[in-house]
């Protein structure tokens, strides 16, 4: 096995990373620092440092110690010219006294030109890898879980806390980053103790472990974002257990980013877990007792120990050839490590020869994701709560926070302040954007005193390590350089998520997830070849393959339509006819059961917001229907007045639980009269009016509108007879050739009866005058949602007026949006516009300044004349629909 | 617990687990403990405010003698409160009922769940 790198190939091992591969074979230098093109190699092998970003596969940015070598994958390093190994760029890190912090806000804004040229040539030679932008974007899934107990890392505390949930009768996920718990624990008392609680936990039918799954960011919910190999999870669990971990802290003194420093644990995990020696010679900084066990794991790899550097009380004796008493000031190198400076306690300072030194710091949490829980309901556990815990600590801790999540208290905790750091006067603070003490320092002279600032100015803490090793270094300084004002300066700058870098395409996961409704016909139409349409959150039918054959039908014969998807509302209560009286602007007292009324819906602006029909039922309740997309927000519009008023309404949804189709056509009667033996003749059931009838043995409340034109039955009745319902009426249809239809010919056949559409001709300004409607409004009555602003803008004329206008035969249809023009003036916009077949010429609908719309008046649409009509292009006196 | 009670442990203190309500950060910059979520009460319990969409400030309806400028007043500008505010939630993703509530809009602190009094200072 093996994989391709740079031109050759690279040998790879069952369960190495890129980086632990890439090593063993040699290389050492890993990519080119972002500013200075300064070499840089492993350095922490946990996935927090920026120094191992590579190409794999045309991904820009992997991090190559958290990426699982694959057999035949293509790796290469990032940022150099012409190689990162032998990097001309480097010329640059000569040059820092010509490039001061922020220079390119200094240097370049004058004269103006020079900074578009500037620009090109930095965003060439600073930055990362180039991605390939020929890439077709990948929908990734998005899933959402829903665990009782959430538990993040699958440490020993991590582990404990799952089994001690679990225990107390939850179901707990644990996610974790690696590929499997502990992966990368060299061997030693904490892999074993890891092995051990990973066995119980895999045992335990309760735990679900979720490997190679890394938590970005905890939100409100609490919402936990996880990147999965190929999906993002929203998991939603009860109670969170962060239990991420803690690494060491970044040491900063002048060369502390050469090759061939690590971090302890980086150390530990190359030598110890993967087997990789990672040199010949070694030092070891052991400022706590777990860097002495790295010392003894570089050992056992075969490294000669040189010298174990510890703090006071560290005991490293037996460790190494020598043990010193003091710390690392200095590394010596160009490429790579050559040797360090030690200070002894006692003041001396000494040059030891080595071409690694592994620094066991102090041990702090891995703190972005306990600073993002706030007050959602999570617990620390482990080096979370207390950096630095014991085996014995973290597994009785992490029991303890189990148990905790598995009672169920809503448990709030305070994630522990940051501590105090030092930091080294010279070296690099962020390896990420390459800033060094000094020019932190320099900012701080320049003013930027406040951490908050600092980190604007100097982008220390914002690559893509995300300041999780230098934030508390920055703190540092800024207190050192003006202590006076430390309280202030020393705020922690803010952290958010991605606590992990992730790419685009994952945080747009499921943006294309919709959710979408189907009517219970909607196979029914697929299987009749129909095409779809978004209208809210439905999928309605545009058309069933030919939208002329669908409209003859209607005009000619009979056609039916699913309008299922309208809103319907039941509405009843003692004060259900105040309630419509002040929502709707028309009267509704004097509708007696049985009759109808067309109603606009408006809000308090008198703006139209939707419209519909209002039913009076017997004994006194009301059922409403309302437009497809406007059902789920006037719902709550509906409660909302109905709360403001006090009145005693009831409103109920039927919109998913009813079904509804539109018969429509001069044959509509003779076909429904096959089906039902309810009288349904002009006398008995006329024109706006509504009657409950027996279709096909179903109960239907049938209403006589007339949206298209022509004799139509709305048919309401239970959605689960829609599908025997619909075929029935296309079996006894079929002596009329009926035709199922789409909205695309509803918008021809109601476009030529001039009715308008909600949102479509209308817009957020639209009031009943401007579009004709005065008819719909009753001023006269007490109250109504809008009033007090129709009586208002009743003072003024409209500025603009929705009219019909026609073409004469045989002229272009004009596209729906095209501005209407009057002596070559702006005069308004096309809303709505179709070729009508049965009058054979365009016909549409129109915004025209109101001076210009009168009846007959001319206007130019797109360069075209047409016409002003005074009333629909069709059946203007309503005869057919009365039929 | 007074949910403005601020710093009740530190990392010094060596509790294994920390069990209190909204401690927070200090903020030298902004004196209030603020946080990013709270929960409202329905017949069914607690739910979290993300099962939620906002309504708006709960404002006095218009008289309909209104003069002009309050009319226009009372369409178009809202109070934008700086401070305790009652306010509207529809409960979107459960029971889809209205609630109101009385919020610090600089702490997100619940100051009156539906149906409790909220008297000034009780916070």
């Amino acid at each position: 096995m093996s994989i391709e790198f740079e031109g050759r190939e690279v040998a790879i091992q069952p369960g190495d990373s890129l980086a632990a591969a890439l090593y063993r074979d040699g290389v050492r230098v890993f990519s080119r620092s972002f500013k200075y093109h300064r070499p840089r190699g492993l350095y922490c092998l946990s996935g927090d440092c920026p120094n191992c970003l590579v190409t794999v596969d045309g991904e820009v940015n992997v991090r190559a110690c958290q990426c699982a070598a694959k057999d035949g994958q293509v790796v290469s390093r990032q940022n150099a010219w012409p190689s990162v190994d032998r990097d001309a760029l480097n010329v640059i890190d000569k040059m820092h006294p010509l490039m001061p912090v922020g220079f390119y806000y200094k240097t370049m804004a004058k004269p103006k030109f020079a900074w578009p040229l500037a620009e090109g040539v930095i965003r060439r030679v600073a930055g990362l890898g180039f991605s390939d932008k020929s890439d077709a974007p990948v929908d990734i899934d998005r899933v959402n879980r829903h665990p009782d107990v959430l538990v993040i890392g699958a440490g020993v505390a991590g582990l404990s806390a799952a089994i001690a949930a679990a225990e107390g009768g939850k179901r707990v996920m644990v996610i974790d980053e690696q590929w499997t718990p502990g992966a990368r624990v060299a061997a030693g008392p904490t892999k074993e103790a890891i092995d051990r609680l990973a066995a119980t936990a895999a045992s335990n039918p309760g735990i679900e472990v979720s490997s190679g799954t890394a938590a970005i960011g905890i939100y409100e919910g609490p919402m936990v974002l996880a990147l999965a190999a190929d999906h993002v999870a929203h998991i939603h669990p009860q109670a969170i257990v962060v239990a991420a971990g803690g690494m060491e802290v970044h040491r900063i003194f002048p060369n502390n980013d050469l090759p061939g420093i690590f971090m302890g644990r980086g150390a530990a995990r190359l030598a110890g877990a993967h087997g990789v020696k990672p040199g010949e010679r070694a030092v070891v900084w052991a400022e706590q007792p777990e860097a002495v066990e790295h010392a003894r794991t570089l050992a056992a790899a075969g490294v000669v120990v040189e010298a174990v550097v510890t703090a006071p009380g560290v005991d490293a004796s037996g460790v190494g050839n020598r043990q010193i008493e003091g710390s690392i000031v200095e590394a010596k190198g160009r490429k790579k490590l050559s040797g360090v400076v030690v200070k002894t306690t006692g003041g001396s300072t000494e040059e030891i020869s080595c071409d690694i030194l592994a620094i066991g710091s102090e041990i702090q949490q891995n703190m972005h994701l306990p600073r993002l829980v706030y007050d959602l309901p999570c617990i620390l556990a482990g080096d979370s709560a207390h950096p630095g815990s014991s085996l014995s600590e973290a597994e009785s801790n992490g029991r303890e926070a189990g148990a905790a999540a598995a009672a169920g208290l809503p448990l709030y905790v305070n994630p522990p302040a940051s501590k105090p750091r030092t930091c080294g006067t010279a070296g690099y603070v962020c390896l990420c954007e390459d800033v060094s003490v000094k020019e932190v320092e320099q900012a701080i002279d320049e003013g930027f005193e406040s951490a908050e600032l600092l980190k604007r100015y100097t982008t220390v803490t914002m690559g893509p390590c995300q300041g999780r090793l230098c934030a508390d270094q920055l703190r540092a300084i800024a207190e050192r350089k003006t202590p006076s004002e430390a309280a202030r300066v020393s705020a922690p700058t803010t952290l958010r998520p991605p606590v992990r870098p992730i790419q685009i395409q994952q945080a747009a996961a499921g943006a294309r997830h919709h959710i979408e409704r189907h009517t219970p016909l909607h196979q029914r139409h697929l299987e009749m070849g129909a095409t779809t349409l978004w209208a809210g959150p439905w999928k309605r039918i545009f058309s069933y393959g030919d939208m002329q054959a669908e409209y003859e039908a209607v005009r000619h014969r009979v056609g039916v339509i699913d309008v299922g998807t309208l809103g319907k509302f039941l509405l009843a209560g003692p004060d259900v006819v105040e309630f419509l009286e002040r929502i709707y602007p028309m009267r509704i007292a004097d509708l007696e059961p049985g009759r109808l009324r067309y109603g606009l819906m408006l809000e308090e602006g008198g703006v139209i917001i939707d419209d519909g029909t209002v039913c009076a039922l017997e004994g006194g309740a009301f059922y409403c229907t309302v437009t497809t997309s406007g059902a789920e927000r006037l719902e709550s519009w509906m409660l909302d007045w109905r709360d403001a008023w006090g009145l005693d309404v009831f409103v109920v949804n039927q919109t998913a639980s009813l079904a509804a189709v539109n018969v429509a056509g001069p044959h509509a009667r003779d076909l429904l009269q096959k089906l039902s033996d309810d009288p349904l003749d002009k006398e008995t059931f006329p024109y706006l009016r509504h009657r409950r009838i027996t279709v096909n043995g179903v109960s239907c409340l049938a209403i006589r509108l007339g949206f298209v034109g022509e004799l139509a039955y709305e048919l309401h009745f239970p959605a689960a007879a829609a599908v025997d319902m619909w075929d029935a009426i296309l079996e006894a249809g079929k002596e009329w050739d009926i035709r199922p239809f789409g909205l695309d010919a509803q918008r021809l056949l109601r476009l030529e009866k001039g009715h308008i559409i909600i949102s479509q001709d209308t817009d957020f300004e639209t009031n009943p005058w401007k579009v004709s409607m005065e008819w719909a409004v009753k001023l006269d009555k007490p109250d109504f949602v809008g009033k007090a602003a129709l009586v208002r803008a009743q003072r003024r004329t409209p500025r603009e007026t929705l009219v019909p206008w026609q073409m004469e035969p045989g002229m272009a249809t004009p596209p729906e949006g095209m501005t209407v023009t009057i002596g070559g003036n702006l005069a308004g916009r096309v809303t709505s516009s179709k070729m009508s077949y049965v009058l054979g010429h365009p016909v549409g609908l129109a915004w025209v300044v109101t001076e210009h719309a009168k009846e007959g008046g001319t206007i130019t649409i797109g360069g075209a004349p047409a016409t002003i009509a005074g009333h629909a292009f069709y059946d203007p006196e309503g005869v057919k629909l009365r039929a | 617990m007074n949910a403005r009670q601020g710093d009740v442990g530190t990392a010094n203190t060596r509790l294994s687990v920390y069990t209190f309500h909204n401690a927070h950060h200090k903020r030298a910059l902004y004196p209030y403990p603020t946080v990013s979520h709270f929960h409202i009460k329905t017949p069914f319990g607690y739910r979290p405010v993300s099962e939620f969409s906002y309504g708006g400030e709960v404002r006095p309806p218009l008289a309909p003698d209104a003069p002009d400028e309050e009319a226009i007043d009372h369409l178009w500008l809202r109070a934008n409160v700086n401070g305790v505010q009652r306010e509207r939630w529809f409960h979107t993703s459960g029971t889809r009922r209205w609630y109101t509530i009385v919020r610090d809009t600089r702490t997100n602190l619940v100051l009156a769940q539906p149906g409790e009094e909220y008297q000034e200072g009780s916070a």
